[in-house]
């Protein structure tokens, strides 16, 4: 009688087995999220022809793009990270510097995730020549993919 | 898709359990009505399978049990154990821990054989709970614009966890008092807290800290002279 159902626990167990995985399914990219808000028009807006590039770096991040946000990566062994911010608006073309401040702290997600580094924001700061200002409205910095800061320009 | 592949998942359970079910409810009424004792003994359950396990892997453990025999028909079920984990990730993370656990639970007999349910397939349900901590070396964070973070660590990380476990299984006796037991389990954490910085990787007597998780246990059991 016992003979009959050991079969059972059998197909279960490999039925089971095979549709287990441990792959990763999170998001590991850690970005800041910085969007483009226009005074004038009191609203987010589309900016063409930006250019960026982390200060230090020859590095380009974005290439002469029409973009409505900045993802930017923090410096993982630094306190301060800076990017410098170019546009071309009628032939001339300006930049500004993007300053960064923050405080790192590993967090470990998965053995098949492996790690990232969660940041907090403490200031960010423009040289105002294209940002008159900028507000950090969430300093947690990780894989929520969630808006950090709003750089305010007057156009 | 992982909501449909649980769903699958349950629905196997369900159709295995059911068929056990009605099979043993057939044979039930084929036989007379006895009336048997409430207490038929209790049995000492040793894990085989986590001792192996750690010879094999280096990460293993060691699990006792007793279960008490009621009617021949239900088996509270009481578990405690101990495990440890030491793995490193393809990408060098070295993750170690080591703690104590325990399990409470019940089975109920769907068939068996013997005065004393000697012979016995079984289902049930058990509650898990563990708290322990754990360590992280060589943590490296992904490449980004700006490189890898420099290889840290996070020592004595601490965290609770919680869980079910849906069992089928089956127990032979094999010489005298001496029975020996498999079980296939369905596991789900209940809940799991993190460490301040990380998630648990493995939790002692649940396993890889994966949700939901099949698992198989080997058991030797002893059958006290009471």
């Amino acid at each position: 009688m016992i003979k009959r159902y050991l079969t059972l626990p059998v197909l279960a167990l490999f039925l089971l087995t095979s549709c287990n995985s441990g792959g990763c399914y999170e998001s590991t990219s850690v970005k800041v999220y910085c969007t483009l808000h226009s005074l004038l028009q009191n609203k987010d807006v589309k900016m063409d022809s930006i250019s960026v590039w982390g200060a230090g770096s020859d590095s380009l991040v974005y290439n002469n793009e029409s973009l409505s946000e900045l993802e930017l990566d923090l410096n993982p062994n630094a306190q301060e990270t800076k990017y410098v911010v170019q546009i071309k608006t009628d032939g001339n073309l300006y930049k500004d510097t993007l300053s960064l401040k923050h405080t790192n702290q590993p967090w470990f997600q998965s053995m098949e995730c492996g790690c990232m580094v969660f940041s907090t924001l403490d200031t960010c700061l423009t040289t105002g020549t294209i940002f008159q200002s900028a507000n950090i409205v969430n300093h947690q910095v990780n894989n929520q993919q969630t808006e950090n800061v709003v750089l305010n320009f007057n156009e | 898709m992982s909501s449909s592949t649980s769903m699958n998942k349950i629905l196997l359970l369900c159709l295995l359990m059911s068929m056990a079910f009605s099979v043993s409810a057939a044979e039930k009424k084929k036989k007379e009505v006895i009336n048997i004792p409430l207490y038929q003994g209790v049995q000492i359950g040793l894990d085989l399978g986590s001792p192996l396990s750690g010879l094999l892997s280096g990460s293993g453990g060691a699990a006792v049990s007793a279960d008490v025999n009621l009617r021949n028909k239900y088996f509270p079920t009481i578990q405690l154990g101990h495990a440890s984990y030491d793995k490193t990730s393809d990408t060098g993370i070295h993750f170690t821990t080591s703690g104590q656990y325990f399990k409470l639970g019940v089975n109920k007999a769907l068939a068996y054989s013997g005065t004393k349910a000697e012979n016995l397939f079984y289902a049930g349900a058990h509650c898990g709970f563990s708290s322990f901590s754990y360590s992280l070396d060589n943590l490296v964070s992904n490449v980004n614009y700006w490189g890898k973070s420099t290889a840290t660590s996070l020592q004595d990380e601490k965290s609770t966890a919680g869980w079910i476990e849906l069992v089928a299984g089956v127990r032979v006796q094999v010489l005298g008092p001496l029975s020996l037991g498999w079980n296939v389990q369905y596991r789900s954490t209940l809940h799991v807290s993190n460490g301040n910085y990380s998630i648990p990787a493995y939790i002692p007597g649940y396993g890889q800290n994966y949700k939901p998780k099949p698992a198989m246990t080997f058991h030797l059991y002893y059958r006290l002279p009471l």
